[in-house]
This record gives structure tokens, sequence and C-alpha cells, in this order.
């Protein structure tokens, strides 16, 4: 288990779907990932091999009760470059802008920098997501691209930003 | 064949195999390449493209040929188009020493990217470039492409981080 401050990053477990499938079935949890399909229970993707350096997906558990309240990793870890890319979803909406999506990219990243001594964590938020944006920059993340028209959502053309953090930025 | 001024692109064949083995194996093409292993035997290349269904949406992959002599001069690609998005990234590699710095890597790039808007009806395609490769730099430039950024330490290469600089074209910027 992976502490934060008031959450715990851990693997998987079948026990997580009816958790997923609710946070899934939330437009407010969806409108900015893509694929934009509807996803079934099964879309959880939950591993029977241990996470490693190739595959870091986790649950997001509120350390106070317990309760799993998202999902977090690090995907396309490259050993020689160093780097990853991070997500965060807190799906239950009772956990948002409450810190805990902060606290989890946080934790995961110190986690990329101090357990898997990755030299970099990047993540990719569209523009308009001004949540993400905000959180991360936060946290010390960097606008480097700005990809304009990346993104369609919701009917329109959108920018995304790729966002970098290196060790010494983390806040 | 999908045709431009000095080059066509065409089906790979498996009889490319040895050619694109052989470039990808040549320090001078990879020195930019921002790939770190040698490649795999010439027979891999063949039986991949064998095994290949032809180019399609999901694999616009080509060889480039001279179109004066038809002669296989080098590859290009679209990466991961995407049908929600519409828009891939690209690569293309001049692999014939003889061919270099003579218009032919700039002609294939806009026969690609002119492919990739009118023929598959992407709105966008986008490469990373060392950011030190002033010659590729000036002729993205010159075709259209527009700077998006710089994406710090992006790779470890000859024992060294180099940042990637990343561009676009559009349809309406494409010349």
């Amino acid at each position: 288990v992976i502490a934060g401050e008031r959450v715990l990053l851990r693997a998987r477990r079948e026990s997580d779907r009816p958790y997923a499938r609710r946070w899934f079935a939330d437009p407010e949890t969806t409108r900015w990932l893509r694929p934009p399909y509807p996803r079934g229970e099964d879309a959880y993707e939950v591993s029977a091999e241990p996470v490693s350096f190739a595959s870091v997906l986790l649950t997001v558990d509120d350390a106070a009760t317990g309760t799993p309240i998202g999902t977090a990793g690090l995907l396309d870890a490259s050993p020689e470059h160093r780097r990853a890319r991070a997500f965060v979803t807190i799906g239950d909406a009772a956990f948002r802008g409450r810190g805990y999506g902060a606290d989890t990219l946080r934790t995961l990243c110190r986690f990329a920098f101090e357990s898997m001594n990755l030299a970099k964590v990047e993540l990719a938020a569209p523009a308009d997501d001004a949540r993400a944006v905000a959180l991360s920059e936060r946290l010390g993340f960097v606008r480097e691209v700005r990809r304009r028209g990346a993104l369609w959502v919701d009917g329109a053309w959108r920018d995304e930003h790729l966002m970098g953090l290196l060790p010494a930025e983390l806040r | 064949m999908y045709r431009g001024e000095l080059v066509g692109l065409r089906a790979r064949e498996p009889s490319d195999g040895a050619l694109l083995a052989a470039w990808f194996a040549d320090p001078e093409t990879m020195r930019w390449w921002d790939r770190v292993y040698p490649p795999p035997p010439p027979e891999s290349f063949a039986a991949r493209i064998a095994a290949a269904p032809g180019p399609s949406f999901d694999d616009p992959s080509f060889t480039v040929v001279d179109l004066a002599s038809g002669a296989p001069i080098g590859w290009c690609g679209l990466h991961a188009p995407s049908p929600e998005h519409r828009h891939a990234s690209l690569g293309v590699l001049v692999g014939d020493a003889a061919y270099r710095g003579r218009g032919y890597g700039t002609d294939a790039t806009r026969t690609l990217c002119r492919f990739a808007f009118t023929q598959l009806n992407l709105v966008r395609v986008s490469l990373t470039v060392f950011p030190d490769n002033v010659a590729a730099r000036r002729v993205y430039d010159r075709l259209g492409f527009v700077a998006e950024g710089v994406q710090r330490q992006a790779f470890w290469k000859r024992g060294a981080w180099h940042d990637l600089a990343h561009l676009a074209v559009f349809p309406d910027t494409l010349r």
C-alpha cells in the first residue's frame, strides 16, 4: 500500500468493480475521459499479475474509512527514458473538490520518483478541464506542449496540455 | 500509388524488408531518431510486412519511391490515427543517402500530410523532433508546421537527456 495523507493507493481487486461501475456511470467522471464510449463493469482492469514497473494500475481508498473512491496509475513507464504518464480519477463525487485528487497525484508522483526511480512524470490534460490543469500546476507540473485541437469533446475541438514534472519541482 | 512531385508512396512489399533493416541500422539515419535498440533482422521486417493487410486507416504505412526511377528510397507512415479526434503523428525516413538534402524528404512529408487530409479526412498531423535538428526544423517550417512546445527531458540517448520539440500541421497551414 502506498500511503498519502488522506488516501491509500493499492493494487486493484475484483471487489472494486461495483464501485468502478458507479464512478464511470457518472457523466461528471467521464466528461473528459477518452475514448468516449460507455464502459461495462469488466472495463475496470483488474490484473492477476502483481503491480510492476510496466503496469501501475491502482485503486484509491479513502484512508479514513477504507472506501474505494477512485483510480490512479502510471502508464507507459520507460526504463531508459525514466518517465511515465500519470492518471488520476476521483470517481466518488462526495470526495471531489476536497483535496483527495491532489493528495492522490502527489502520492503517485512521490512513489514514481522515490520508489520507481523515475526522473519525470508526465500527464495530458484537456486545456478546458480547468480543475485538472490547476491541480497539476499547484503540484509543480509545467505546461510543456499545447496541442491545438487535439481533442474532440462534447461537439467541439479542444486543445490538450502535455504537462511534465521533474523531481525537484514536486510540491 | 499516391504521388507527390518527386516521390510516390506505395504499399510496402516483403521485398522492402532488407532495405528497411539496412536503413534502420544506418547510424546517420538513426542519429536523430528517438530509438535506442538496433533494428530486428531483415526477415522479421519482411514477415511483418507480409502479415500486414496493406495500407488502411489503421496502418497508413508506405514505402517511399523515387518517381523518376521507381527505386525505393525510404519509408513513411502515420501513427495511431484517431477516428474520433481525427489526428495522427507521422514519421518519414529517407534511408537512401543519395536522396538526402535534395527535397525528397520534404516532398514525402508534404505528400503524406496531403494524403492524411485529403484521403483520410484527418485535421491534424503532428510530429516530434530533436530541437537541435536544424535541417529538419527548417523543412517543417517551410511545410507550414506550427511549434506547439517543448517536452523537457523526453529522451535519453548517447549518455544525455534530450528535449523533444512538438510540431503540428493543419489543412489550412500545409504548404
